[in-house]
């Protein structure tokens, strides 16, 4: 399934002068990793930017050179913009990408990164900045005739407004950050008394993410689907959207396992809201692969939620389905290339589901794990695709978020694809910390989830007692762990007195070999 | 030797002949063929299948791959106050420590005051997420050792919350 097609057909590629020969990544982790192999394969060359503590990160391994940036907090290093634009410019980059999270939908960095003569691998910084703010992308949205969820117009330190927009539209509620994404600063509320409380905390979690305290309120949709679309748009006016990708299944409001298709959509909804999400680029005028993200009701209704400006890290479930490398795709349009890829051309094969593998401990509520990784061993097979961040011997620091990898399956259909996934985790042995490779293994083997009934709720209402382990896997464990942990082990060393051979080894008789 | 999985402590003996490895756990009895494959791996034979079994350790723990679910086996070692200090905590006494290293964002109670089981006392925040401690008991907070901003460690004790 291939829909790149070498040559654009009126051959204007061929033309047109490729300015991007030399990248430098300002991420880490997983998608910085990701981003260097599309590179190498366009053959540009690549720069990696470290802090203190990913010296030998993996990002830092596979890249054509790497540079120091600064201390372990982020905002000392992947986070300096001035230093990271700097050491671009001394190592003759053409482009910064700045993968997802840290600097990726900074508009201020954006266009920083532009009047330092740069390419900035992403949307332009206008429709970064309006759709950075949910409030003002809502008022677009609304202008523009696309369907969005009642709530408060703006952000606001006013308890009051809280107050009564929560009276008229009745709870629940959800509070969200203005800047916010990824659950970050988010919070339900059910009761008017809890109202303050959860505004309050939300703020303060959404300034140390973000760095603004700016929150809002809205309805709470209950039992909703978390559905996106991946689009694409470039300098010319094109814009394509590459079909669904359903992010229910979240813990803490951040999304574990996405799959596509959905389950939730027929043609006739994916073909309207692709075109709604199409509508929604057009009319912030964006300028590079993006997400829109919607929420669809029980009754198969559907919000706009929000664009998300970056490259997601759900995108490899897409890439499987259609062929397309979102990475590559992102560059070219960033090189001003016009898309060569049209709507009608564009088509779902099979079905594909990601599983992220984050260092953190299911058993304790989702607690993020640091550590070293003692012991790896990734799973292999057909269409499974790990995109990893971690090696043997790689330590998981606490200043950064604890994702560690993203399993990727593809299946002929979604029955086929969850056995696969299933099988994929048992493989992926990751010891040193923490994961929550059984808790999603429990998810998928789940008959509601096999069922197709994934709801954002699903984790709260059908995994309950996910903690509970079994008796025998613990006896299985400890004897395994008593195996290894075992300090001494006498060998029977039989000598051959017929030998003639003077062998100083075999004279003692009984040798005691230490093994741990 | 002795091993704690989540707060439950499990004594375990082992024997090895050949390839049969017998476990007396907490004087109970198991036994597995096995192959040993390498330093990190061992195939049990489990309900007719053989079926890999991970290991790895560091000073204070031992990890375990099994069947898609990791297991964090403490070691239990001669003078182990980490966890006498955890089981410390009973009707009368709560050490309030953090669940993993991060920095004090906010304490909500002063030293003297009262506070209810289920109160929040201290919010820590790591890897960008924010974790409130609650108390576990009605009581009189009798330590604070921490101010807000400051780094925290695993098992530091942060507010003691004591009974009047």
């Amino acid at each position: 399934m291939h829909f790149w097609k070498k040559e654009n057909q009126n051959g204007s590629n061929k033309l047109r002068n490729h300015m991007i020969k030399k990248i430098l990544i300002a991420n880490r982790s997983e998608i910085a990793c990701r981003i260097i192999r599309t590179c190498k394969e366009m053959n540009i060359r690549t720069v990696a930017v470290y802090s203190e503590v990913d010296e030998n990160a993996l990002h830092v391994q596979l890249a054509d050179e790497s540079y120091f940036i600064g201390s372990a907090p982020a905002s000392q290093s992947y986070l300096n913009q001035e230093k990271i634009i700097r050491v671009a410019i001394d190592t003759n980059c053409d482009a910064i990408h700045p993968g997802y999270g840290f600097l990726s939908e900074n508009p201020v960095f954006n266009r920083k990164v532009r009047e330092a003569g740069l390419i900035f691998i992403g949307p332009s910084p206008e429709p970064t900045e309006l759709l950075g703010s949910k409030v003002a992308s809502r008022e677009l949205m609304i202008q523009s005739g696309i369907p969005v969820i009642q709530g408060m117009k703006t952000s606001s330190k006013n308890i009051d407004d809280f107050i009564s927009t929560a009276e008229m539209i009745g709870f629940p509620v959800l509070i969200k950050a203005s800047a916010g994404g990824g659950g970050k600063g988010m919070r339900i509320v059910y009761r008017k008394e809890e109202l303050e409380n959860a505004i309050n905390s939300a703020m303060r979690e959404s300034l140390a993410a973000f760095g603004s305290d700016e929150v809002y309120l809205e309805k709470y949709i209950e039992q909703p689907r978390h559905i996106e679309f991946q689009v694409a748009a470039d300098h010319f006016g094109n814009a394509i959207h590459i079909f669904e990708r359903e992010c229910s299944i979240q813990r803490r409001h951040q999304k574990i396992i996405e799959e596509t298709p959905s389950t939730a959509l027929n043609a006739e909804l994916r073909k309207k809201m692709g075109e709604t999400a199409i509508k929604v680029v057009k009319a912030a005028k964006y300028d590079s692969v993006g997400t829109v993200e919607f929420l669809v009701d029980k009754n198969k209704n559907f919000y706009f939620l929000e664009v998300n400006t970056r490259i997601q890290v759900e995108h490899p479930i897409t890439e499987m389905t259609t062929g397309i490398d979102l990475i590559k795709l992102q560059i070219m349009i960033a090189d001003n290339q016009p898309l060569n890829i049209k709507q009608e051309d564009l088509k779902q094969y099979g079905h594909a589901i990601e599983c992220r593998i984050y260092a953190e401990d299911s058993d304790n509520d989702f607690l993020p794990s640091s550590g070293k990784i003692l012991y790896y061993k990734p799973p292999i097979g057909p269409n499974v695709r790990n995109d990893t961040g971690i090696f043997q011997g790689s330590i998981v620091s606490v200043f950064y978020d604890p994702i560690l990898a993203k399993l990727i399956v593809w299946g002929q259909n979604r029955e086929e694809a969850i056995n696969r996934m299933i099988l994929a985790l048992k493989d992926n042995i990751i010891l040193g910390v923490k994961t929550s490779t059984k808790f999603m293994i429990k998810c998928l083997e789940h008959p509601e989830f096999k069922k197709g009934n994934t709801y954002t709720d699903f984790i709260s209402r059908n995994m309950q007692n996910h903690q509970e382990k079994d008796q025998k896997d613990i006896s299985i464990a400890i004897s395994a762990a008593a195996y290894f942990n075992h300090k001494e082990k006498t060998y029977e060393v039989t000598v051959h007195k017929s030998n003639s051979d003077y062998n100083p080894w075999l004279t003692i008789g009984n040798w005691e070999i230490l093994q741990s | 030797m002795e091993l704690i999985l989540n707060k439950e402590k499990y004594n375990v003996e082992i024997k090895i002949n050949d390839n049969l490895l017998k476990s007396i756990i907490n004087e109970k009895n198991f036994e597995f063929t096995f192959r040993r494959i390498s330093e990190n791996q061992i195939s049990l034979l489990i309900d007719g299948k053989y079926q890999n079994v991970y290991f790895a350790q560091d000073d204070n723990h031992i990890f375990i791959a099994y069947d898609g679910d990791n297991f964090i086996f403490d070691k239990v070692k001669d003078e182990d106050y980490n966890f006498e200090e955890i089981n410390s905590n009973n009707e009368n006494i709560n050490k309030l420590m953090p669940p993993m290293p991060g920095s004090v964002v906010k304490i909500l109670v002063d030293k003297g005051q009262k506070v209810s089981e289920g109160e929040g006392i201290i919010i820590i925040e790591a890897m960008k997420m924010e974790i409130t401690l609650y108390s576990s008991i009605d009581g009189v907070v009798t330590e604070i050792n921490v101010k807000a901003g400051e780094q925290v460690d695993i098992n530091q004790v942060l507010v003691v919350i004591s009974k009047e």
